[in-house]
Parts: C-alpha cells; structure tokens; sequence
C-alpha cells in the first residue's frame, strides 16, 4: 500500500523563483485499487509520478514528504534499492512512454534486459512471458521481434504497457498511456489492466487527462489543481456528486459523444503560475462559486466519508486539520 | 523575382489555393520475412480551407499517410499532388520549399523537439524564416500565439526548454510552432492527444479560426470522435490501410454504417452512460479480444476485407474480395452489406 505525506516538489530555478508543481499532496493507495489522477495540462500529474517513483534529481529539484510503499520511506532508500525496487515492485510508464525504448534493440531485448536484470528465466521462459504480454495488450506476439521504429505510436505505447507488468509490480504508475490508442483498444487495455489488476491485487496509478475514461475505468479518482489535490472521491460518485467548482466546471465541459449537437468548451481563465507562492486558494480566480475568504485564505482539507475535497465552501462543517 | 519571393507574395496576397490529392497511394514497409501494408490503395482529395479527419484503429496506417503527404516518405504506389507539387518525386531543394508551406504536428511530441531550444526560438524561428518577418513583429507574434495556447503567463514560458515543460505544454509548443507560419497546409497527427478537454477546446478553436481566415487546409488525426466532430468538414475512417467509410463528419461520426465505425463509436467512453465496473462488461469485450488480437497488417494485402476477421455481420464474400467504396459524395462506405 503506498501512503503519501506532504508532499512537495519544486523544480528549482537559477534565474527566477522555482516552480512548486506538487504543493503539500496527500493521500493513500490501498493495495487492490486503481485510482485515477486528473486535472489540466501542467498541474502536476507527471511530477507527482516522477516524485512517487524517486525519479527526479535531487541536485535540480527540491523534494520534500514521504512516500511511503509497504511501510519503506522511499524517499529515503539509498539509489540501489531504489533500482532493485522499481519493475520488480514499482514501476512507471512514463508519459511520451512510446520513445522510452531504445531504438536499436529490438523489442524482446528490452523486455529480456528487465527481466533478467530481477528474475533467472530461461530465454525460453522469458520469450514466453513475452507474447503472453504482448498478446494481453492486443499485439500480435511477432511484435517482439521488431525495433521500435517500426511500430505505431500506439503499438509502442502498449508495448509500454506490456513492459510495466512484466516483473507483476505491487504498484503500476501509469502516465496518459492511451493518448495514441483509438476507443476500441483503448477499452480493450484498459479492461485487461482492471482485471489483472483486481485478479493479482495490485494497484495502479492511472495519470489521464480524459476523465470520461478514468470514471469508466477507475474505482476512486483524484483531482488535481495548481499541484494541489482538490478532490478525491469514489469514481462512481463524482459524476453526480462532485463537491469542488474545479471538478464541476471539468465535467461541465464534457459534451455527450452521442447528443444531437455537440460544441467543445473549456473552462474560462488560465491556472495560475506555479513560482508564486500561493495565496488563498488557487482556483478562486476561475471559480464560479468564489467567496471572499477565498482571495485570501488557504482552504483546509475536508474529509468525506469516502474521500476529501479542499474547499472553503465546505469548510464550517467537519473540518480536520491534519 | 525569385522563386522564393514569388512564393511569399503568392503566399500573402492568394493564401489556401492548393488542393491535396491522393491517387491509390500505397505503402509497403517490407520486414524481415514480412511485408506490412501500411497503405492501401487510398484516395481522397482535401479543398482549400478543409478540415479532413482521419480516424481509425491504433497501426492502420495514419501516420504514415501523414508521413507521406509531407514528403518525409515515399509511397510504394500512387500519387500524391498538392497544387503543382508530384510529392512523391519531390528532390530535397523542392522538398524544402514545399515545406514552407506544408507543416507536420508529430504525434509524439517528446521526440519533435530540440532540447536546445527555447519556447521562444521555437515559435520565432518559423516566422522569420518562412514569414520574413522582423524580429520584433516576430516576437510579437510569437507572444501572441503562445497566449492563444495557453503557454501563459508568457514571460515564465518563453524561455524555457522542452525537458522543463510537461506533455501537453510539449504538445501545445510542437503545435504553436507549426501554425505560427500559417501554412497552406498542416498535417496535425494527434495534435491535441494529452489535452484536456478545457485547453483542447481553446486550440482547435484556434486551428479552425486560422483556416477560416487564412484558407488553410487541415489533415487532422485523432481519436478524439467528438472534436473530429466538432472540427472537420470531413471524416475518413481507415482500418488496416484501408479507407473503410467516409463522408461528412456528421454523416459517419451520427449514423455510421461500417461495422468497424459502429464498433469504435460504441467504445468511446461516455460517462453520461456510465458502464459498470463489474464483470458483466468483460466477456462482450473478451470475444472481440479473441477474435481480434490485432495483427500487423501481413502478408498478401487484397484478400478480402480487412475488417472480415472480427467482424459480426460477415459473409463468405466478405473472405475473397475487397468492397470498394459506395455511395454518394456526401457519405460511402466500403461493405458488402450495403
Ligand atoms: N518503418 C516501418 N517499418 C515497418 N513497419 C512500419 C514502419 N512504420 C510503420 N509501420 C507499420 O505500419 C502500420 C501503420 O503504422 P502507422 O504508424 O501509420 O499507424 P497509425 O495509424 O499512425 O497508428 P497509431 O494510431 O497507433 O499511431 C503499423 O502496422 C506499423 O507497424
Ligand atoms: N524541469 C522543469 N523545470 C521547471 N518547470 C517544470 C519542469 N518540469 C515541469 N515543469 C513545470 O511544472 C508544472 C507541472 O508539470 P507536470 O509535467 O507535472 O504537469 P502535468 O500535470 O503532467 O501536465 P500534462 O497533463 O500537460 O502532462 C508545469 O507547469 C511545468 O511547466
Ligand atoms: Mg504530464
Ligand atoms: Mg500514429
């Protein structure tokens, strides 16, 4: 089970104020969970996998919290645990996964290097592993054989995915893995992944700008806003019940695929920039529901039965400060 | 007068006047002890000022189309005009100049960029070489596309590097850069793929508010139904190389009749029609699994319909020859029930 404190990450800067793109991030994964992370491009998604996953250098970024997996501060593991723990316990596919293999190997090889590098298969067992992934995400097993330029985007974004589970990991840390595929096998990844997932209890971490797809596919989702999580509920209760303006005014957007007219339409207004030190709450400025406290102070956490929510609306109830 | 300052006035005073064609384009990419046909026979033509989306499964062929109407590869077959330019027998110097005024989106927008350059650069360097433009209306421009994608507040963005942007900030620099020179043509491979909805409405509002003002032609990729809706004048559904339905966006996106367009509009997740996560949704998905573990395109090409080995309604027919497309211009399909 991973458990997040306080999280921080800033990337510093030499010229200007850094920018702080995880701001004080909180939350739990239990095992046997796929939880979803939405929010808008640039909020901080990607930094917070990198964060979790120890991926990010310590001389360019400040790093601050704990992340705990299985009860182990990973912040605190010296970088060869860290290495030995990631496929074989963690693993990551990173966004822009599609130009993570190397380009001269073909892709058998940088499977058999994962695997070898963690386990002693036979080159007979591994190659098996191989098209039984490979076929789990909907390639043809023969794909094994070739180098990654000969591969679609999508055709290498599931071999990505195939890659990430090939060790069984306790926690898979997706980031968009499905920009590059269309809705037929989309749906087909992703339905394979929620039923490994449910059938070898691991749990993933799905990063994913679409939340139409998160909600069909996620048991909790989080939301995330200007590095802060504003929003964390059971996927099956956001739709009707979304309590912060972000995540309102997100589903707002959403037009249905299947009504007589369709318009796209995005929430007015533009994030704010992360060097600043945040004042109040980071929203506020694009809220429809905005109060005066809220130019000026920070909102408290606010936990729900089933998640939390970090919004002055909701603050006079059961606030708990933690 | 130079060619070149020929191409400019032209450009300036008669902008969007080339017409893309295709004629029964072709590719082959020949494999060790196989051969893929990424392109088969594809014919389509896009008018000044269109919006064609080109839609489809993941490896059936669209980004080597775009690859191809740009001039970074040749096709096996066919030919490939846009005005006067043959792309497929364009020598490098013509290649270069066909470029000024054909611009490619890459689908993946981490390896499209130079780690070198700057935000800035990036958007500037087009405008001043393409648009001739001084460097201060350059900048000026350049500022003002960045604020148009959001790449805001301008002075944080403008010089930074592409490993300190995140993915969709990435993909809204590779798409600001390319329209930045207002080309006559733009071949956008999943431009807007790590977008949400929010930002994603401002850009393509703002490739759509370009082609309207300056007649430029768009080649959009995606597979997003509902902005090819939204977007296109056009939509072209390709399966395994294959152009397997086409017609105008409402047309095919509202009332397909391919059986593999009806399939994939039934995949997009809706969440106003929210599925359960339950077992009752896996074994429908589990027989198109097993039916269709998603082969690369091999062998022998022109068998029989390509859509014929998963799909429900098939005929013996269906197993021998290829359908060709019928119908009338405003929608055709490619099926033998029809
Ligand atoms: N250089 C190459 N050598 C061999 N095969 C190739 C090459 N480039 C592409 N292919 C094959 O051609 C087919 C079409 O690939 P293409 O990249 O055009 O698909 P796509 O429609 O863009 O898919 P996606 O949506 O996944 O990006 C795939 O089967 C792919 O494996
Ligand atoms: N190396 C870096 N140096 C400085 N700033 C950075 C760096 N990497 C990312 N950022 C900034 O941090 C913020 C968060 O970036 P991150 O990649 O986490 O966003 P994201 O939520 O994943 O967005 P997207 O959906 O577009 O991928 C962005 O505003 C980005 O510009
Ligand atoms: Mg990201
Ligand atoms: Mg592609």
């Amino acid at each position: 089970m991973l458990q997040v404190k306080d999280l921080w990450v800033t990337y510093k800067s030499r010229r200007s104020a850094g920018v702080a793109a995880v701001r004080g991030v909180q939350f739990d994964i239990p095992d046997n969970t796929f939880v979803g992370l939405v929010g808008e491009s640039g909020c901080g998604k990607s930094t917070l996998g990198f964060a979790i996953a120890g991926l990010l250098d310590p001389k360019r970024n400040n790093v601050q919290g704990e992340v705990m997996l299985d009860g182990q501060d990973l912040r605190k593991l010296p970088s060869e645990q860290m290495r030995a723990l990631r496929w074989s316990k963690l693993s990551v596919v990173l966004q822009g996964g599609m130009n993570a293999f190397n380009p001269v190997l073909k892709i058998k090889h940088q499977f058999m290097d994962v695997m070898r590098e963690h386990s002693n298969m036979s080159k007979a067992e591994m190659t098996e592993r191989i098209a039984e992934l490979l076929s789990a995400v909907d390639l043809d097993p023969s794909v094994m054989e070739s180098y990654p330029h000969e591969l679609s985007g999508g055709m290498k974004q599931r071999a990505a995915i195939a890659l990430s589970l090939v060790l069984k990991p306790r926690l898979v840390i997706l980031d968009e893995p499905t920009t590059a595929l269309d809705a037929v096998v989309q749906r087909s990844i992703v339905t394979m992944l929620s039923d490994l997932q449910r059938e070898l209890g691991f749990s993933v971490l799905f990063v994913s700008h679409d939340l139409g797809l998160v909600l069909e596919v996620a048991q909790r989702v989080m939301v995330m806003y200007a590095g802060q999580i504003v929003e964390d509920k059971p996927a099956s209760m956001l739709m009707e019940q979304a309590e912060h303006p972000y995540t309102q005014a997100l589903l707002g957007c959403y037009a249905n695929p299947r009504a007589e007219h369709v318009s796209l339409s995005g929430i007015p207004g533009s994030p704010p920039d992360l060097r600043a030190v945040l004042r109040g709450c980071p929203f506020a400025p694009r809220c429809a529901k905005k109060m005066d406290i809220c130019a000026v102070e920070t909102p408290r956490l606010v936990k729900r039965e089933e998640g939390s929510v970090l919004c002055h609306l909701y603050a006079p109830k059961e606030v708990t400060v933690r | 007068m130079s060619l070149r300052e020929q191409g400019l006035q032209n450009k300036q005073t008669a902008p969007g006047r080339y017409v893309l064609e295709l004629k029964d384009v072709s590719k082959v990419y020949e494999g060790r002890g196989h051969s893929t046909v990424a392109a088969y026979k594809v014919n389509f033509t896009v008018e000044p000022g269109k919006i064609v989306a080109l839609v489809g499964e993941s490896g059936s062929g669209k980004s080597t189309l775009a690859r191809l109407i740009t001039g970074i590869e040749k096709p096996t077959e066919g030919r490939i005009t846009f005005g006067e330019w043959h792309v497929e027998s364009l020598k490098s110097r013509q290649l270069r100049n066909y470029r000024k005024h054909v611009q490619m989106v890459f689908q993946d927008p981490f390896s499209a960029l130079n780690p070198q350059n700057t935000v800035l650069h990036s958007i500037m360097r087009p405008l001043r070489r393409h648009l001739r433009l001084s460097e201060a209306e350059a900048r000026e421009r350049a500022f003002s596309i960045m604020s148009t994608v959001r790449l805001t507040p301008v002075e944080q963005f403008m010089n930074k590097k592409p490993h300190q942007l995140s993915g969709g900030q990435r993909q809204r620099l590779v798409i600001a850069r390319a329209i930045a020179p207002e080309p006559e043509l733009i071949v956008a491979d999943e431009p807007v793929s790590m977008l949400d909805v929010s930002i994603r409405a401002d850009v393509l509002n703002l490739i759509d508010e370009i082609r309207r003002t300056r007649n430029m032609s768009v080649i959009y990729i995606t597979h997003d139904m509902l902005s090819a809706r939204v977007l296109a004048d056009e939509v072209i559904v390709l399966y395994r190389g294959h152009i397997v339905e086409r017609g105008t966006s409402d047309e095919v996106l509202r009332n397909p009749s391919h059986p593999y367009t009806e399939l994939l509009l039934e995949s997009v997740p809706n969440p106003f029609e929210p599925k359960v996560r339950t077992a009752s949704r896996a074994p429908e998905v589990s027989i198109t699994r097993k039916q269709a573990l998603v082969a690369p395109v091999k062998g022998a090409a022109g068998q029989g319909c390509p859509f014929a080995p998963r799909c429900p309604h098939v005929m013996d027919r269906c197993r021998t020859s290829i359908p060709s497309l019928t119908g009338d211009s405003r929608h055709q399909t490619a099926c033998f029930k029809n």
